[in-house]
């Protein structure tokens, strides 16, 4: 037990963080938050020169077979870890900007990082449904984080209903495959999906609805606008990369180990990708919030992965998850990087969301102006960006599985989503500037973050081999 | 004698009074309530398939899914409070300013 312990170091890492932390708010009371930032980046960088470890030490599982620890696991302990990294250095401008405490946030950042560590490392459902509640609980929290804001308050409430919810579909489907099959390891469970009894069938078909919310699917994904909007920029950021990664990992892996491939299921998912590409591009068409479009084209990008989550059940030998990881990576890169952009505005009433406010901002900010296009036109997956090759793996993914009808609706969606990634570039680049120059923060770690991400997309959508080779 | 398709009857009853109650009352405290039906609902399921397998896993899931619950509600009871103070009112119909 004790030697297990010290296998799993990424996912306990930033929960003794998270306790510290706190601890440290109530035991020694800091003028600023310096001290929990300190804290709270040295424990994810621990989680994530630590989750490197299963490949020096080969694939094994621990706690009796309830946690994996394997290249799967590292690949996605290595992307959230970083995500929350970046993510803590906008953080820090965003709240010193609003005058707000931020030590709570890191502390709740932490939380939800140790049950994202936990989603994608599950073998057994339980595990999967425990991290699930673990990464989602604090997000509730941090969604109303500015309490005294109506707006902010309300997607709180809304999230952790919806959540809620959710949360209720997934652990009755997980109840009754449980029942299905006398346990809750995906191994055991695996054996009894060959049998197909109508209590699986319908356990699944639950634990797959709870998931969809959180991974908001249509028609499950109602919330995300409005969340998205609420949210404090960093946390909207947060949400948008770190916890689709870690939904679609705890996925991912139930579809390689567990899902059988069974007509109906295929069927359903097939419908529910369709039907993601479709509403959340034609959502994003009409919005006028930058956030609110964000919220539309995370939807979208999550019908895109869903397809490679076919593509996985049909042959889960495939490179289809390799194809989905890579496809995560350089979203979460190009999530990460425009939200960061954004924090530089700091602004979140419905002016300062609305995109009229970058209007012009090629000739009074260029460089943000620059880093943001190039994130809109990543997301679109124009070719010479990271979007591109993602979108391409799982184009190709799509074929091989002869999944003819969702490869088209793929590629009809994606020429769709350029109307509205577009429209941003043209109002960055062709639109005057409306009114005085728009005040920014001034942050060199915030640069450097937008540095490295603007860097990134553009390496990986030149040269994506060492990364695609990573992932293998 | 009760079987176990008598009580995965029973929870599933009470999962799809949860869910309509959930979508049908907009009082906030009134759907919490719906939530922790349903939740309950996956309760009854563990414990009645942990009697039918003769193991005591699921009860020990029972419990944990109580803990879970618990947590939730204390989060969530502290969100509506907040919106309380702001809005003087727990009707989810009443928190409509996030709008495109």
């Amino acid at each position: 037990m004790i030697a297990d312990l010290a296998q799993v170091a990424p996912i306990w890492m930033p929960a003794a963080g998270f306790l510290l932390v706190l601890l440290m708010e109530t035991v020694l009371p800091q003028k600023d938050s310096s001290t929990a930032l300190s804290l709270t980046q040295l424990s994810l960088l621990g989680a994530l020169l630590l989750a490197f470890g299963p490949v020096a030490n080969g694939d094994t599982t621990v706690f009796a077979g309830m946690l994996a620890l394997d290249r799967f696991t590292m690949c996605f302990q290595v992307l959230i870890a970083g995500i929350a990294l970046l993510i803590t250095v906008s953080c820090e401008s965003y709240f010193k900007g609003w005058k707000l405490a931020a030590t709570e946030a890191y502390a709740l950042i932490l939380a939800a990082v140790t049950g994202m560590m936990l989603v994608v490392a599950a073998r057994d459902l339980m595990v999967l449904f425990l991290g699930i509640e673990l990464l989602s609980i604090p997000l509730y929290v941090l969604t109303a984080y500015r309490r005294l804001q109506d707006t902010a308050v309300e997607g709180g409430f809304k999230y952790f209903l919806i959540g809620a919810f959710a949360s209720s579909f997934l652990i009755y489907g997980i109840a009754l495959v449980y029942g299905a099959s006398g346990s809750t390891l995906y191994a055991q469970v695996a054996r009894a999906a060959g049998t197909s009894s109508t209590l699986f069938t319908i356990g699944t078909a639950m634990m797959l609805i709870g998931l969809g919310f959180k991974i908001a699917a249509a028609p499950f994904h109602h919330w995300a606008p409005d969340v998205y909007q609420a949210a404090p920029t960093p946390v909207t950021g947060f949400m948008a990369a770190a916890v689709k990664t870690a939904a679609f990992g705890g996925l991912l892996r139930l579809a390689m180990e567990v899902l059988p491939a069974t007509p109906a299921l295929l069927k359903g998912l097939s419908v529910i990708a369709g039907l993601t590409m479709i509403m959340g591009n034609l959502g994003a068409l009409l919005q006028t919030n930058w956030k609110r479009l964000l919220a539309y084209s995370s939807v979208a990008h999550a019908g895109y992965l869903l397809i490679g989550v076919i593509a996985t059940i049909v042959s889960p030998e495939s490179d289809a998850v390799s194809a989905v990881i890579f496809y995560l990576f350089t979203y979460a890169i190009m999530t990460v990087c425009a939200f960061t952009i954004m924090v530089f505005f700091l602004r979140e009433n419905r002016e300062g969301q609305d995109l009229s406010s970058l209007r012009g901002l090629s000739r009074t900010h260029p460089y943000l102006a620059f880093g943001l296009a190039l994130c809109f036109l990543s997301m679109a997956g124009i070719p010479f960006t990271a979007g591109f090759f993602g979108k391409f793996y799982l184009l190709l993914m799509a074929w091989k599985a002869d999944m003819v009808a969702l490869s088209v609706l793929l590629i009809l969606t994606s020429l769709l989503s350029l109307y509205y990634y577009l429209r941003v570039v043209v109002t960055l680049y062709m639109k005057a500037p409306s009114g005085s120059r728009s005040p920014t923060i001034q942050s060199r770690a915030l640069s450097a973050v937008t540095l490295a991400c603007g860097a990134a997309i553009l390496v990986l959508g030149l040269y994506p081999a060492p990364l695609l080779e990573f992932l293998h | 004698m009760v079987e176990l398709n008598h009580y995965l009857i029973l929870s599933a009853l009470l999962f799809g009074l949860g869910l309509i109650g959930f979508v049908v009352r907009r009082n906030s405290l009134i759907m919490f309530m719906s939530i922790e039906l349903m939740l309950n609902a996956a309760n009854l399921t563990f414990v009645a398939c942990a009697r039918h397998h003769v193991g005591a896993e699921g009860s020990v899931l029972a419990l944990l899914v109580i803990a879970v619950a618990a947590a939730e509600v204390a989060v969530g009871l502290a969100i509506l409070l907040a919106l309380f103070r702001l809005k003087k009112t727990v009707n989810a119909d009443e928190a409509r300013e996030l709008r495109a």
